[in-house]
């Protein structure tokens, strides 16, 4: 709390005096206003209006995805500009690596929690595991960001980042940064943005948003075959049927077609001279001669459906276009109404319904839906909840409450603070008021300066 | 137990470094979206007055000599911002005829538990009576009654005197203070003879009627 001036003078009508004055809710407190004045009436209703929410995750990551957007200058599409920019990346890189071994800093990490800080020290660290709906943000190396979105394990060992579960966005600082999820190697470009997420220790999908992503992937003669995922696509995984097609993941930007001429190029640049530490490149060296089989397939239904729904994901979140979304995922659901995606499908569509604030179509299909296997399935059971609350079925609302917080027991994040809250305010409702004000003081006690806790307070006063 | 190493300012690495934009995106977003918050009111769309904020500041920032903190240059690009919001909403309603409806401080994409009713109609009565002060007046206001900042920091922000300051601070109570009794008189007046002209309907209703 800032230092305030106060004076002993009361609220004065004078509007011309310069005299420091005394906030209208001290004056109350101290009982030195009229408890009928109009100025007592102002200081009540002062009192009871809300704190301002933060922003949500979603939110914040949305902005800033395209602050860095609109701000960050577009790497030329040209290919003999890449060329160039690749054949001086691999020249520099052996003095880049010297110099970041020697500028490697403890990771540093800051918490989203909007409470304040106890305390502030640099850490040095080997692993991050993160639990459900929490998140940490890491600086590692010069100018690196990385973002990890629980349940997650990411662990750092000098320059080596190995990712195996969650949601990890990736902000690069001017050197490409290499992160091993299972058996595939992801380079982030310099300057580059991107979003990974692994499950059980293997990649499912890369979002890159700018810059350049690779993906660096063992192919069944034992050499590594590497593809890029330019900014504004997606990649994801395909399922594993066929061994030989497991290793190989298609770029969803890219058709078939340019697949034999790109391994041509690539193995035309094989023969400069390729550093060891950028080893994606230097694989790449000697291995693709002649295009792999699978390659020249067409499209699988996976791939063709993650492309569809990525193309809704983008008018969503980037592009701030729901209905536009809504349209894509209109067509999603007649091209794939058993799709492997449409669990995914339905939380977008939840999404851009939310933003055009259509609460009921949203919770019919949260209703009708299950997102278990979903990283954020937690988030979304949450949401129902509070849309159950707000069309008063609170005795619904309460069981998706009361899992969340099951879920999640020891997490004291933004998540459990709106399903603790929730449960208090449903029970209130429900005229069950022990239980309310159990909640109620369960919540004060873990977010005593929280989004909810005037009201909390407010509401516990007059049980 | 996760903690972060305390900087006097984050976004700044160094002294020779220069501000860059998504450091300052990332060290002080939260603060902007508090403040537009706060200076819009529930109408606002926050998230757009954020994103406009930091773009007007990556515009601007070559011209940030480092004068004042970077703090109260962002206040001043968020009191802008805010500004030219909420003079678009008044154009809108003007154009539509309706009158302001508060639907409340969620975010389109982030639907809240059960709001409080008393709470909603605090934050519609107090904003509808902010509505009608002068921005200077409405500025200080909230920052001194409703976000407890100091007469000193408010001059910093707002690029006054202190003594200035208090002068606003003055007439701001008065005038809010006259302007919610003209507002409780009006609705005492409405609530002893009910108006038999339909009530507007909210924006976003999800009734088939008002779909988007």
């Amino acid at each position: 709390m800032n230092p305030r001036t106060h004076t002993s003078l009361p609220s004065s009508r004078s509007a011309d005096a310069a005299e420091p004055l005394v906030p209208l809710r001290d004056l109350v407190r101290e009982g030195r206003i009229d408890p009928t004045s109009v100025e007592a009436r102002a200081a009540a209703l002062i009192q009871r209006i809300p704190k301002p929410p933060p922003l949500a995750s979603s939110a914040y990551l949305r902005i800033e995805d395209e602050i860095l957007q609109r701000t960050t200058p577009q790497v030329p599409r040209m290919l003999w500009l890449r060329r160039l920019g690749w054949g001086a990346a691999a020249l520099s890189t052996v003095t880049a690596s010297f110099l970041l071994g020697l500028s490697m800093r403890p990771a540093r990490i800051e918490t989203r929690d909007t409470a304040p800080l106890a305390a502030s020290r640099s850490l040095e660290l080997h692993e991050v595991r993160l639990p459900r709906d929490s998140q940490a943000r890491l600086s590692v190396g010069t100018g690196d960001q990385l973002t990890v979105e629980g349940p997650g394990t990411l662990s750092l060992q000098g320059m080596q980042v190995t990712f195996r579960q969650g949601r990890l966005r990736v902000d690069s600082g001017n050197q490409p940064l290499l992160i091993t999820i299972g058996s595939r190697r992801v380079t982030v470009g310099a300057r580059s943005s991107a979003s990974l997420s692994a499950h059980v220790g293997e990649l499912v999908l890369v979002a890159a948003y700018v810059g350049s992503v690779t993906i660096g992937e063992p192919a069944t003669d034992g050499s590594l075959q590497t593809f890029t995922v330019p900014a504004g696509s997606s990649w994801t995984a395909a399922p594993v049927a066929d061994p030989r097609s497991a290793a190989v993941g298609t770029p969803a930007h890219e058709s078939p077609q340019m697949a034999p001429q790109r391994a041509a190029v690539r193995a035309q640049r094989g023969n400069a001279t390729v550093p060891n530490k950028t080893s994606v490149h230097a694989a790449v060296s000697g291995a693709l001669t002649a295009p792999q089989p699978t390659l020249t397939t067409a499209p699988s239904r996976l791939l063709a459906e993650s492309q569809l729904l990525g193309r809704a994901l983008q008018r969503l979140h980037r592009e701030r276009d729901a209905r536009g979304a809504l349209s894509v995922l209109d067509e999603y659901a007649t091209q794939y109404a058993d799709g492997t995606l449409r669990a995914e499908a339905s939380a977008a569509r939840v999404d851009a319904l939310l933003q055009l604030d259509r609460r009921s179509e949203a919770l019919q299909i949260l209703d009708g839906a299950s997102f278990s296997n979903l990283a954020r399935g937690g988030e979304l059971r949450l949401l129902r909840g509070e849309l159950r609350a707000h069309a008063g079925r609170c005795r619904e609302a309460v069981a998706d409450f009361d899992a969340a917080l099951r879920g999640d027991a020891r997490s004291d994040g933004p998540l459990t603070e709106r399903a603790l809250y929730g449960v208090a305010t449903c029970r209130l409702q429900l005229g069950e008021r022990g239980m309310a004000r159990d909640a109620l003081r369960k919540y004060l006690s873990l977010y005593p300066t929280g989004r909810f806790a005037d009201a909390a307070r407010e509401a516990l006063g007059q049980l | 137990m996760y903690v972060a190493e305390a900087k006097k300012d984050p976004a700044q690495p160094s002294d020779r470094t220069p501000y860059e934009i998504g450091a300052v995106y990332r060290a002080h977003a939260q603060t902007v979206a508090r403040w537009a918050y706060r200076l819009g009111g529930p109408a606002i769309d926050i998230e757009d007055v954020v994103q406009e904020v930091f773009l007007t500041a990556h515009r601007l920032l070559p011209e940030f000599r480092g004068e004042a903190k970077i703090t109260t240059w962002l206040f001043r690009i968020t009191q802008n911002q805010v500004r030219h919001q909420r003079r678009k909403l008044r154009f809108r309603q003007f154009l539509s005829g309706t009158a302001t409806d508060v639907i409340g401080q969620t975010a389109s994409t982030k639907p809240t538990p059960i709001e409080v009713l008393e709470q909603r109609q605090a934050n519609a009565t107090i904003y509808r009576v902010l509505d009608g002060m002068s921005d200077k007046y409405r500025t200080a206001f909230i920052l001194f009654e409703i976000e407890q900042v100091s007469g000193e920091e408010i001059a910093t922000l707002m690029g006054q005197k202190v003594s200035t300051i208090w002068v606003w601070l003055h007439r701001a109570r008065a005038h809010f203070a006259a302007g919610l009794e003209k507002l409780e008189r009006a609705e005492a007046s409405r609530a002893e003879s009910p108006s038999t002209a339909p009530t507007p309907k909210k924006p976003n209703d999800p009734t088939p009627s008002a779909s988007s």
